[in-house]
Protein backbone atom coordinates (compact mmCIF):
# COMPACT_ATOMS: atom_id res chain seq x y z
CA UNK A 1 0.00 0.00 0.00
CA UNK A 2 2.17 3.00 -1.32
CA UNK A 3 1.87 6.26 0.79
CA UNK A 4 1.35 9.82 -1.31
CA UNK A 5 3.65 12.59 -0.16
CA UNK A 6 1.66 15.64 0.74
CA UNK A 7 2.91 18.58 -1.49
CA UNK A 8 3.61 21.65 0.19
CA UNK A 9 5.59 23.80 -2.07
CA UNK A 10 6.51 23.70 -5.43
CA UNK A 11 8.27 21.14 -7.23
CA UNK A 12 11.42 21.84 -9.27
CA UNK A 13 11.35 22.19 -12.67
CA UNK A 14 12.20 19.28 -14.67
CA UNK A 15 11.47 16.52 -11.60
CA UNK A 16 8.96 14.09 -12.78
CA UNK A 17 6.11 12.77 -11.04
CA UNK A 18 6.52 12.59 -7.09
CA UNK A 19 8.32 9.48 -5.96
CA UNK A 20 6.13 7.49 -3.53
CA UNK A 21 7.28 6.13 -0.16
CA UNK A 22 7.07 2.31 0.05
CA UNK A 23 4.67 1.14 2.77
CA UNK A 24 6.04 0.95 5.94
CA UNK A 25 6.10 -3.16 7.06
CA UNK A 26 4.10 -4.15 9.90
CA UNK A 27 6.51 -5.58 12.03
CA UNK A 28 4.39 -8.55 12.99
CA UNK A 29 6.05 -11.26 14.83
CA UNK A 30 8.73 -8.60 16.06
CA UNK A 31 6.08 -6.56 17.72
CA UNK A 32 4.11 -9.72 19.40
CA UNK A 33 7.65 -10.63 21.36
CA UNK A 34 7.98 -7.25 22.76
CA UNK A 35 4.45 -7.52 24.04
CA UNK A 36 4.98 -10.65 25.33
CA UNK A 37 8.14 -9.36 27.15
CA UNK A 38 6.79 -6.24 28.43
CA UNK A 39 3.98 -8.38 29.94
CA UNK A 40 6.53 -10.91 31.53
CA UNK A 41 8.55 -8.14 33.06
CA UNK A 42 5.74 -6.34 34.74
CA UNK A 43 4.79 -9.73 35.94
CA UNK A 44 7.90 -9.95 37.19
CA UNK A 45 8.29 -6.27 39.01
CA UNK A 46 4.83 -7.59 40.91
CA UNK A 47 5.50 -10.33 42.16
CA UNK A 48 9.19 -8.66 42.86
CA UNK A 49 7.33 -5.97 44.90
CA UNK A 50 4.78 -8.10 47.38
CA UNK A 51 7.74 -10.44 47.61
CA UNK A 52 10.01 -7.53 49.52
CA UNK A 53 6.76 -6.26 51.10
CA UNK A 54 6.50 -2.97 49.33
CA UNK A 55 4.25 -0.26 50.25
CA UNK A 56 4.05 3.29 49.32
CA UNK A 57 2.44 4.43 52.59
CA UNK A 58 5.11 3.10 54.27
CA UNK A 59 8.03 4.69 52.26
CA UNK A 60 6.65 7.78 53.17
CA UNK A 61 5.74 7.55 57.04
CA UNK A 62 9.33 6.04 57.12
CA UNK A 63 11.05 9.56 54.88
CA UNK A 64 8.78 12.14 56.27
CA UNK A 65 6.46 10.97 59.33
CA UNK A 66 7.13 12.51 62.57
CA UNK A 67 9.57 9.58 63.70
CA UNK A 68 10.61 9.48 60.37
CA UNK A 69 14.43 10.33 58.58
CA UNK A 70 13.65 14.02 57.63
CA UNK A 71 11.86 14.57 60.80
CA UNK A 72 13.49 12.55 63.49
CA UNK A 73 17.06 11.54 62.24
CA UNK A 74 18.55 13.89 60.51
CA UNK A 75 17.77 16.84 63.35
CA UNK A 76 19.40 14.65 65.26
CA UNK A 77 22.53 14.15 63.50
CA UNK A 78 23.07 17.39 63.34
CA UNK A 79 25.61 19.33 63.58
CA UNK A 80 28.43 16.97 63.12
CA UNK A 81 30.31 15.73 66.55
CA UNK A 82 33.57 17.98 65.67
CA UNK A 83 35.63 15.97 68.65
CA UNK A 84 35.04 12.82 66.20
CA UNK A 85 37.32 14.04 63.60
CA UNK A 86 40.39 12.57 64.46
CA UNK A 87 39.02 9.04 65.22
CA UNK A 88 37.08 9.07 62.03
CA UNK A 89 40.17 9.70 60.04
CA UNK A 90 42.15 7.48 61.87
CA UNK A 91 39.75 4.76 61.27
CA UNK A 92 39.38 5.51 57.43
CA UNK A 93 43.42 4.98 57.46
CA UNK A 94 42.76 1.58 58.93
CA UNK A 95 40.00 0.66 56.01
CA UNK A 96 42.35 2.63 53.43
CA UNK A 97 45.04 -0.39 55.03
CA UNK A 98 42.58 -2.65 54.15
CA UNK A 99 41.98 -1.98 50.89
CA UNK A 100 45.57 -1.08 49.45
CA UNK A 101 46.58 -4.49 51.44
CA UNK A 102 44.06 -6.40 49.65
CA UNK A 103 44.58 -4.54 46.36
CA UNK A 104 48.03 -6.00 46.45
CA UNK A 105 47.64 -9.09 47.64
CA UNK A 106 44.60 -9.86 45.09
CA UNK A 107 47.06 -8.32 42.45
CA UNK A 108 49.52 -11.21 42.71
CA UNK A 109 47.45 -13.62 43.05
CA UNK A 110 45.60 -12.67 39.94
CA UNK A 111 48.81 -12.39 38.22
CA UNK A 112 49.96 -15.86 39.29
CA UNK A 113 47.03 -17.42 37.81
CA UNK A 114 47.29 -15.53 34.56
CA UNK A 115 49.35 -18.03 32.76
CA UNK A 116 47.00 -20.50 32.92
CA UNK A 117 43.41 -18.09 33.15
CA UNK A 118 44.10 -16.65 29.47
CA UNK A 119 42.97 -18.98 26.81
CA UNK A 120 45.33 -17.98 24.45
CA UNK A 121 48.59 -18.40 26.73
CA UNK A 122 47.24 -21.78 28.57
CA UNK A 123 49.46 -24.58 28.46
CA UNK A 124 46.18 -26.74 28.72
CA UNK A 125 42.58 -26.46 28.18
CA UNK A 126 41.57 -28.55 31.52
CA UNK A 127 43.81 -25.92 33.32
CA UNK A 128 42.35 -23.17 32.07
CA UNK A 129 38.96 -24.18 32.74
CA UNK A 130 40.10 -25.38 36.74
CA UNK A 131 41.43 -21.52 36.73
CA UNK A 132 38.31 -19.93 35.53
CA UNK A 133 36.32 -22.07 37.61
CA UNK A 134 38.31 -21.28 40.99
CA UNK A 135 37.71 -16.94 39.67
CA UNK A 136 34.20 -17.65 39.01
CA UNK A 137 33.48 -19.39 42.67
CA UNK A 138 35.64 -16.81 44.78
CA UNK A 139 33.83 -14.15 42.88
CA UNK A 140 30.04 -15.46 43.27
CA UNK A 141 30.78 -15.74 47.39
CA UNK A 142 30.30 -12.02 48.36
CA UNK A 143 32.97 -10.68 50.82
CA UNK A 144 30.66 -10.25 53.33
CA UNK A 145 30.01 -13.88 53.49
CA UNK A 146 33.81 -14.54 53.02
CA UNK A 147 34.24 -12.27 56.18
CA UNK A 148 32.16 -14.07 58.55
CA UNK A 149 33.88 -17.04 58.13
CA UNK A 150 37.27 -15.45 58.14
CA UNK A 151 36.29 -13.91 61.56
CA UNK A 152 35.93 -17.30 62.80
CA UNK A 153 39.31 -18.35 62.17
CA UNK A 154 41.08 -14.82 62.64
CA UNK A 155 38.59 -13.46 65.33
CA UNK A 156 37.42 -9.88 64.98
CA UNK A 157 40.01 -7.86 63.26
CA UNK A 158 41.06 -5.69 59.83
CA UNK A 159 42.99 -8.24 58.96
CA UNK A 160 40.31 -10.84 58.62
CA UNK A 161 38.88 -7.90 56.10
CA UNK A 162 42.08 -7.78 54.42
CA UNK A 163 41.43 -11.88 54.01
CA UNK A 164 38.28 -11.99 52.83
CA UNK A 165 38.83 -9.15 50.22
CA UNK A 166 42.37 -10.30 49.12
CA UNK A 167 40.15 -14.04 47.70
CA UNK A 168 37.21 -11.84 46.22
CA UNK A 169 39.43 -9.80 44.70
CA UNK A 170 41.36 -12.42 42.76
CA UNK A 171 37.83 -13.72 41.29
CA UNK A 172 37.27 -10.31 40.14
CA UNK A 173 40.35 -9.02 39.07
CA UNK A 174 41.85 -12.57 37.86
CA UNK A 175 38.85 -12.56 35.28
CA UNK A 176 39.41 -8.52 34.50
CA UNK A 177 43.04 -9.68 34.01
CA UNK A 178 42.79 -12.50 32.11
CA UNK A 179 40.42 -10.93 29.34
CA UNK A 180 43.07 -8.02 28.83
CA UNK A 181 45.52 -11.13 27.67
CA UNK A 182 42.91 -12.78 25.59
CA UNK A 183 42.48 -9.21 24.01
CA UNK A 184 45.86 -8.31 23.22
CA UNK A 185 48.36 -8.43 20.64
CA UNK A 186 49.90 -11.72 19.63
CA UNK A 187 52.21 -11.05 17.75
CA UNK A 188 55.63 -10.74 19.92
CA UNK A 189 54.21 -13.83 21.51
CA UNK A 190 54.37 -15.71 18.47
CA UNK A 191 58.08 -14.09 17.95
CA UNK A 192 59.36 -15.03 21.11
CA UNK A 193 57.75 -18.40 21.15
CA UNK A 194 59.45 -18.94 17.65
CA UNK A 195 62.76 -17.66 19.28
CA UNK A 196 63.26 -20.69 21.54
CA UNK A 197 61.75 -18.77 24.37
CA UNK A 198 60.03 -20.61 27.52
CA UNK A 199 56.71 -20.22 28.41
CA UNK A 200 57.64 -18.56 31.64
CA UNK A 201 60.02 -16.57 29.34
CA UNK A 202 57.32 -15.27 26.75
CA UNK A 203 55.12 -14.85 29.58
CA UNK A 204 58.10 -12.57 31.44
CA UNK A 205 58.73 -10.74 28.19
CA UNK A 206 56.02 -10.42 26.10
CA UNK A 207 52.52 -10.79 28.02
CA UNK A 208 52.99 -9.12 30.59
CA UNK A 209 54.80 -5.69 29.42
CA UNK A 210 51.90 -5.57 26.75
CA UNK A 211 49.05 -5.41 29.00
CA UNK A 212 50.96 -4.15 31.90
CA UNK A 213 49.40 -0.25 31.27
CA UNK A 214 45.95 -2.31 31.16
CA UNK A 215 46.49 -4.32 34.68
CA UNK A 216 47.53 -1.24 36.19
CA UNK A 217 44.46 0.96 34.95
CA UNK A 218 41.78 -2.23 36.30
CA UNK A 219 43.76 -2.56 39.05
CA UNK A 220 43.04 1.71 40.11
CA UNK A 221 39.18 1.51 38.95
CA UNK A 222 39.05 -1.63 41.45
CA UNK A 223 40.68 0.50 44.10
CA UNK A 224 37.70 2.64 45.19
CA UNK A 225 35.54 -0.21 45.21
CA UNK A 226 37.90 -1.79 47.42
CA UNK A 227 37.38 0.84 49.60
CA UNK A 228 33.76 0.82 49.50
CA UNK A 229 33.93 -2.68 50.15
CA UNK A 230 36.00 -2.32 52.94
CA UNK A 231 33.57 -0.07 54.97
CA UNK A 232 30.79 -2.29 54.68
CA UNK A 233 32.91 -5.31 55.91
CA UNK A 234 34.09 -2.76 59.22
CA UNK A 235 30.65 -2.82 60.02
CA UNK A 236 30.62 -6.50 60.03
CA UNK A 237 33.49 -7.00 62.16
CA UNK A 238 36.31 -5.88 59.81
CA UNK A 239 37.18 -2.59 61.89
CA UNK A 240 37.94 0.86 60.17
CA UNK A 241 35.32 3.51 60.12
CA UNK A 242 32.73 0.97 58.94
CA UNK A 243 32.81 -0.49 62.77
CA UNK A 244 32.79 3.27 64.08
CA UNK A 245 29.61 3.68 62.21
CA UNK A 246 27.94 0.81 63.29
CA UNK A 247 28.99 1.43 66.99
CA UNK A 248 27.17 4.53 67.53
CA UNK A 249 24.21 3.71 65.63
CA UNK A 250 23.82 1.00 67.56
CA UNK A 251 23.42 3.38 70.65
CA UNK A 252 21.31 5.99 68.30
CA UNK A 253 24.35 8.37 68.33
CA UNK A 254 23.60 10.02 65.27
CA UNK A 255 26.06 12.78 65.35
CA UNK A 256 29.85 11.29 65.47
CA UNK A 257 27.99 9.11 62.90
CA UNK A 258 27.31 12.30 60.55
CA UNK A 259 31.12 13.05 61.21
CA UNK A 260 32.26 9.49 59.86
CA UNK A 261 30.19 9.94 57.19
CA UNK A 262 31.14 12.89 55.83
CA UNK A 263 35.09 11.55 55.82
CA UNK A 264 34.28 8.79 53.93
CA UNK A 265 32.73 10.97 50.89
CA UNK A 266 36.18 12.91 51.36
CA UNK A 267 37.91 9.87 51.37
CA UNK A 268 36.38 8.14 48.51
CA UNK A 269 36.14 11.03 46.19
CA UNK A 270 39.67 11.40 46.86
CA UNK A 271 40.47 7.95 46.22
CA UNK A 272 38.19 8.49 42.93
CA UNK A 273 40.08 11.49 42.02
CA UNK A 274 43.52 10.20 42.58
CA UNK A 275 43.02 7.13 40.58
CA UNK A 276 41.38 8.57 37.66
CA UNK A 277 44.56 11.22 37.40
CA UNK A 278 46.89 8.19 37.99
CA UNK A 279 44.71 6.15 35.00
CA UNK A 280 45.17 9.39 32.88
CA UNK A 281 48.70 9.02 32.83
CA UNK A 282 49.46 5.48 31.75
CA UNK A 283 49.46 5.82 28.07
CA UNK B 1 72.48 4.09 31.76
CA UNK B 2 75.19 4.30 29.10
CA UNK B 3 75.61 0.94 27.05
CA UNK B 4 78.67 -0.50 26.16
CA UNK B 5 79.97 0.26 22.83
CA UNK B 6 79.26 -1.80 19.46
CA UNK B 7 83.74 -1.81 18.61
CA UNK B 8 83.41 -3.36 22.54
CA UNK B 9 80.98 -5.77 21.09
CA UNK B 10 82.52 -6.86 17.89
CA UNK B 11 85.36 -8.57 20.15
CA UNK B 12 82.46 -11.08 20.58
CA UNK B 13 82.65 -13.94 18.61
CA UNK B 14 79.86 -15.45 16.96
CA UNK B 15 80.63 -18.84 18.57
CA UNK B 16 80.77 -21.43 15.00
CA UNK B 17 77.46 -23.34 16.03
CA UNK B 18 77.63 -27.15 15.14
CA UNK B 19 75.78 -25.58 12.40
CA UNK B 20 78.98 -23.79 10.80
CA UNK B 21 80.28 -26.86 9.43
CA UNK B 22 77.06 -27.52 7.01
CA UNK B 23 76.99 -26.42 3.87
CA UNK B 24 73.13 -26.38 4.05
CA UNK B 25 71.75 -25.54 7.08
CA UNK B 26 68.16 -25.74 5.79
CA UNK B 27 66.84 -28.79 3.78
CA UNK B 28 63.17 -29.84 3.61
CA UNK B 29 61.60 -32.11 1.88
CA UNK B 30 58.72 -33.83 0.80
CA UNK B 31 56.56 -31.25 2.61
CA UNK B 32 53.02 -31.50 2.76
CA UNK B 33 50.29 -30.05 4.61
CA UNK B 34 46.47 -30.39 4.56
CA UNK B 35 43.94 -28.16 6.16
CA UNK B 36 40.74 -29.59 5.72
CA UNK B 37 40.15 -30.42 1.83
CA UNK B 38 42.39 -27.79 0.57
CA UNK B 39 45.94 -29.47 -0.09
CA UNK B 40 48.29 -26.48 0.69
CA UNK B 41 51.60 -27.81 0.21
CA UNK B 42 51.58 -31.16 -2.25
CA UNK B 43 55.58 -32.79 -1.64
CA UNK B 44 57.31 -29.20 -1.00
CA UNK B 45 61.36 -29.47 -0.59
CA UNK B 46 63.93 -26.96 -1.08
CA UNK B 47 67.96 -26.45 0.32
CA UNK B 48 68.82 -23.25 2.16
CA UNK B 49 72.80 -23.02 1.86
CA UNK B 50 74.88 -21.09 3.91
CA UNK B 51 75.53 -17.28 2.81
CA UNK B 52 72.74 -17.23 0.36
CA UNK B 53 69.57 -15.15 0.20
CA UNK B 54 66.65 -17.42 -1.22
CA UNK B 55 63.18 -15.48 -1.72
CA UNK B 56 60.11 -17.51 -2.01
CA UNK B 57 57.49 -16.19 -4.92
CA UNK B 58 54.39 -16.98 -5.54
CA UNK B 59 50.60 -16.13 -5.34
CA UNK B 60 48.21 -15.56 -2.34
CA UNK B 61 46.74 -19.21 -1.04
CA UNK B 62 50.36 -21.05 -2.75
CA UNK B 63 51.49 -22.32 0.32
CA UNK B 64 54.64 -20.02 0.70
CA UNK B 65 53.82 -18.85 4.28
CA UNK B 66 52.78 -22.43 5.71
CA UNK B 67 55.96 -23.62 4.15
CA UNK B 68 57.91 -21.60 6.24
CA UNK B 69 56.03 -22.61 9.27
CA UNK B 70 56.08 -25.93 8.58
CA UNK B 71 59.87 -25.62 8.05
CA UNK B 72 60.34 -24.92 11.66
CA UNK B 73 57.30 -26.75 12.76
CA UNK B 74 55.57 -23.84 14.58
CA UNK B 75 52.80 -25.50 12.45
CA UNK B 76 53.33 -29.43 12.40
CA UNK B 77 53.47 -30.89 8.67
CA UNK B 78 51.62 -34.00 7.87
CA UNK B 79 54.77 -35.45 6.04
CA UNK B 80 58.15 -34.84 5.17
CA UNK B 81 61.10 -33.69 6.56
CA UNK B 82 62.90 -30.87 7.78
CA UNK B 83 66.02 -30.48 8.91
CA UNK B 84 67.47 -27.45 10.78
CA UNK B 85 71.14 -27.69 10.99
CA UNK B 86 71.09 -31.79 10.45
CA UNK B 87 68.44 -32.10 13.36
CA UNK B 88 64.81 -33.60 11.66
CA UNK B 89 62.44 -31.46 13.35
CA UNK B 90 59.81 -34.09 12.21
CA UNK B 91 61.06 -36.17 15.21
CA UNK B 92 61.81 -33.74 17.69
CA UNK B 93 58.95 -33.04 20.45
CA UNK B 94 58.81 -30.36 23.13
CA UNK B 95 62.02 -29.41 24.85
CA UNK B 96 64.38 -30.88 22.03
CA UNK B 97 62.33 -29.26 19.61
CA UNK B 98 62.93 -26.16 20.94
CA UNK B 99 66.12 -26.13 21.35
CA UNK B 100 66.98 -27.43 17.78
CA UNK B 101 64.68 -24.57 16.41
CA UNK B 102 66.38 -22.00 18.42
CA UNK B 103 69.10 -22.18 14.96
CA UNK B 104 66.44 -20.79 13.38
CA UNK B 105 65.06 -17.11 13.93
CA UNK B 106 61.69 -15.64 12.72
CA UNK B 107 60.79 -11.98 11.18
CA UNK B 108 57.14 -11.42 10.58
CA UNK B 109 54.99 -10.14 8.25
CA UNK B 110 53.19 -7.58 11.00
CA UNK B 111 56.05 -6.45 13.39
CA UNK B 112 56.01 -8.37 15.88
CA UNK B 113 57.89 -6.56 18.57
CA UNK B 114 57.19 -5.56 22.14
CA UNK B 115 55.54 -1.90 21.77
CA UNK B 116 55.91 -0.89 25.78
CA UNK B 117 59.47 -2.11 25.27
CA UNK B 118 62.97 -0.38 24.35
CA UNK B 119 64.24 -1.45 20.79
CA UNK B 120 67.12 -2.60 22.62
CA UNK B 121 65.37 -5.10 25.34
CA UNK B 122 62.94 -6.38 22.37
CA UNK B 123 66.56 -7.26 20.47
CA UNK B 124 67.61 -8.92 23.93
CA UNK B 125 64.79 -10.55 24.30
CA UNK B 126 65.64 -13.04 20.88
CA UNK B 127 68.60 -14.25 23.15
CA UNK B 128 66.01 -15.62 25.91
CA UNK B 129 66.29 -19.38 23.99
CA UNK B 130 69.73 -19.56 26.17
CA UNK B 131 69.28 -17.83 28.96
CA UNK B 132 68.10 -19.96 31.98
CA UNK B 133 65.02 -18.60 33.43
CA UNK B 134 67.32 -16.68 36.64
CA UNK B 135 69.18 -14.63 33.60
CA UNK B 136 65.92 -13.25 32.45
CA UNK B 137 63.30 -12.33 34.94
CA UNK B 138 63.43 -8.96 33.70
CA UNK B 139 65.27 -7.11 31.20
CA UNK B 140 67.97 -5.74 33.86
CA UNK B 141 69.08 -9.50 34.56
CA UNK B 142 70.19 -10.13 31.21
CA UNK B 143 73.57 -11.05 31.00
CA UNK B 144 76.71 -8.53 29.91
CA UNK B 145 77.81 -10.74 26.89
CA UNK B 146 73.86 -10.51 25.49
CA UNK B 147 73.42 -6.83 25.95
CA UNK B 148 76.83 -6.54 24.05
CA UNK B 149 75.39 -8.60 21.26
CA UNK B 150 72.10 -6.18 21.17
CA UNK B 151 74.09 -3.19 21.19
CA UNK B 152 75.95 -5.09 17.99
CA UNK B 153 72.83 -6.52 16.36
CA UNK B 154 71.46 -2.63 16.54
CA UNK B 155 74.77 -1.31 15.13
CA UNK B 156 74.75 -3.85 12.29
CA UNK B 157 70.90 -2.82 11.44
CA UNK B 158 71.72 1.13 11.83
CA UNK B 159 69.26 1.34 14.97
CA UNK B 160 71.66 2.12 17.15
CA UNK B 161 70.59 5.58 17.95
CA UNK B 162 67.13 4.84 18.70
CA UNK B 163 68.12 1.91 21.26
CA UNK B 164 65.84 3.21 23.95
CA UNK B 165 62.75 4.27 22.03
CA UNK B 166 59.96 2.56 23.02
CA UNK B 167 59.09 -0.03 19.88
CA UNK B 168 55.65 1.45 19.97
CA UNK B 169 57.38 4.53 18.40
CA UNK B 170 59.01 3.35 15.78
CA UNK B 171 58.37 3.77 12.11
CA UNK B 172 57.00 0.57 10.18
CA UNK B 173 61.10 0.16 8.32
CA UNK B 174 62.76 1.15 11.45
CA UNK B 175 61.04 -1.41 13.77
CA UNK B 176 61.24 -4.25 10.87
CA UNK B 177 64.54 -3.57 11.04
CA UNK B 178 65.00 -4.07 14.96
CA UNK B 179 62.91 -7.30 14.74
CA UNK B 180 65.78 -8.46 12.05
CA UNK B 181 67.96 -7.20 14.87
CA UNK B 182 66.10 -9.41 17.33
CA UNK B 183 66.93 -12.28 14.77
CA UNK B 184 70.72 -11.25 14.53
CA UNK B 185 71.04 -11.46 18.31
CA UNK B 186 69.25 -15.02 18.78
CA UNK B 187 72.83 -16.37 16.27
CA UNK B 188 70.71 -18.59 14.51
CA UNK B 189 72.02 -20.12 11.17
CA UNK B 190 68.94 -19.40 9.78
CA UNK B 191 66.79 -16.54 9.16
CA UNK B 192 63.49 -16.80 7.65
CA UNK B 193 61.61 -13.55 7.05
CA UNK B 194 57.35 -14.33 6.78
CA UNK B 195 56.86 -11.72 3.68
CA UNK B 196 58.79 -8.78 6.01
CA UNK B 197 58.43 -5.55 3.83
CA UNK B 198 54.60 -6.22 2.72
CA UNK B 199 53.69 -3.12 5.74
CA UNK B 200 56.72 -1.09 4.45
CA UNK B 201 57.01 1.91 1.69
CA UNK B 202 59.04 0.72 -1.24
CA UNK B 203 62.19 2.76 0.32
CA UNK B 204 62.25 0.86 3.77
CA UNK B 205 61.45 -2.24 1.74
CA UNK B 206 64.08 -1.75 0.04
CA UNK B 207 66.42 -1.27 3.07
CA UNK B 208 65.41 -4.62 4.41
CA UNK B 209 66.28 -6.48 1.62
CA UNK B 210 69.75 -5.24 0.98
CA UNK B 211 69.91 -5.65 5.08
CA UNK B 212 69.14 -9.16 4.82
CA UNK B 213 71.02 -9.54 1.64
CA UNK B 214 74.06 -8.26 3.45
CA UNK B 215 73.62 -10.46 6.41
CA UNK B 216 73.70 -13.71 4.03
CA UNK B 217 76.85 -11.63 2.10
CA UNK B 218 78.79 -10.55 5.03
CA UNK B 219 77.62 -12.83 7.81
CA UNK B 220 77.16 -16.00 5.81
CA UNK B 221 73.91 -16.38 7.96
CA UNK B 222 71.25 -18.70 5.18
CA UNK B 223 68.28 -16.28 4.92
CA UNK B 224 65.00 -17.38 3.17
CA UNK B 225 62.25 -15.23 2.49
CA UNK B 226 59.12 -15.06 1.62
CA UNK B 227 57.87 -11.95 -0.72
CA UNK B 228 54.97 -10.53 -2.64
CA UNK B 229 57.15 -8.34 -4.95
CA UNK B 230 59.13 -10.36 -7.83
CA UNK B 231 61.12 -7.00 -8.62
CA UNK B 232 62.17 -6.93 -5.13
CA UNK B 233 63.27 -10.75 -5.53
CA UNK B 234 65.17 -10.74 -8.51
CA UNK B 235 67.14 -7.46 -7.29
CA UNK B 236 68.26 -8.74 -4.06
CA UNK B 237 68.27 -12.66 -4.05
CA UNK B 238 70.84 -14.85 -5.09
CA UNK B 239 68.06 -17.44 -5.81
CA UNK B 240 64.11 -17.36 -6.86
CA UNK B 241 62.03 -20.59 -5.70
CA UNK B 242 58.80 -19.98 -7.11
CA UNK B 243 55.70 -22.17 -5.78
CA UNK B 244 52.16 -22.56 -7.62
CA UNK B 245 49.63 -24.51 -6.29
CA UNK B 246 51.38 -26.13 -2.93
CA UNK B 247 54.14 -27.29 -5.58
CA UNK B 248 57.64 -25.64 -6.29
CA UNK B 249 57.33 -24.73 -10.15
CA UNK B 250 61.26 -23.26 -10.53
CA UNK B 251 64.43 -22.85 -8.51
CA UNK B 252 66.45 -20.82 -10.51
CA UNK B 253 69.60 -18.23 -9.78
CA UNK B 254 67.73 -14.51 -9.79
CA UNK B 255 70.06 -14.09 -13.07
CA UNK B 256 68.72 -17.13 -14.76
CA UNK B 257 64.36 -15.85 -13.81
CA UNK B 258 62.47 -14.86 -16.92
CA UNK B 259 59.69 -12.62 -16.73
CA UNK B 260 57.76 -15.67 -18.16
CA UNK B 261 58.53 -17.85 -15.05
CA UNK B 262 57.21 -14.79 -13.03
CA UNK B 263 53.91 -14.81 -15.30
CA UNK B 264 53.29 -18.39 -14.88
CA UNK B 265 52.93 -17.95 -11.05
CA UNK B 266 50.85 -15.49 -11.07
CA UNK B 267 48.55 -16.00 -14.54
CA UNK B 268 46.33 -18.52 -13.41
CA UNK B 269 44.21 -16.05 -10.88
CA UNK B 270 43.35 -14.71 -14.71
CA UNK B 271 43.41 -17.20 -16.41
CA UNK B 272 40.38 -18.38 -13.90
Amino acid sequence: MPLELPITGALPAGSGPLPLIPAKPRGGRRRQVWALMFVALLALLIYAWIDVGGSLSQFFTGMFGSKGLFQNIVPASLPPAANQIWPGVDAALTTFAVAILSIFFGVIGSVAMLPLAARNITPSRPLYELARLIQAILRSIPELIMLLFFLIVFGFSPFAAVVALTFHGIGVKGKLFAEAVEEMDMAPVEALRAAGASRLQVFLHAVLPGVRNTLTGLTLYRLDANFRSAVTLGAVGGGGIGFLIDNELNVFQFRPVTTYIIILVVFVMAIERVSTLLRSRLT
Amino acid sequence: MPFESPLAASKVSTEPSRAAALDAPLVLAGIRKRFGPNEVLKGVGLELKRGELLVVLGANGCGKSTLLRCAIRLIKPDGGSSKLCGEDLAKLEGRALRRARREAAVVFQQVALVKQRTAFDNVCAGALGQLPLFRSLTPGSFPREVRERAAFALHRVRMLEHAWQRAGTLSGGQAQRVAIARAYCQQASVILADEPVSALDPRAAEEVLELLRDLADSDGLAVLAVLHQPDLALRHAHRVIGMKLGEVAFDRRSADVSQDDINSLYGHLHEA
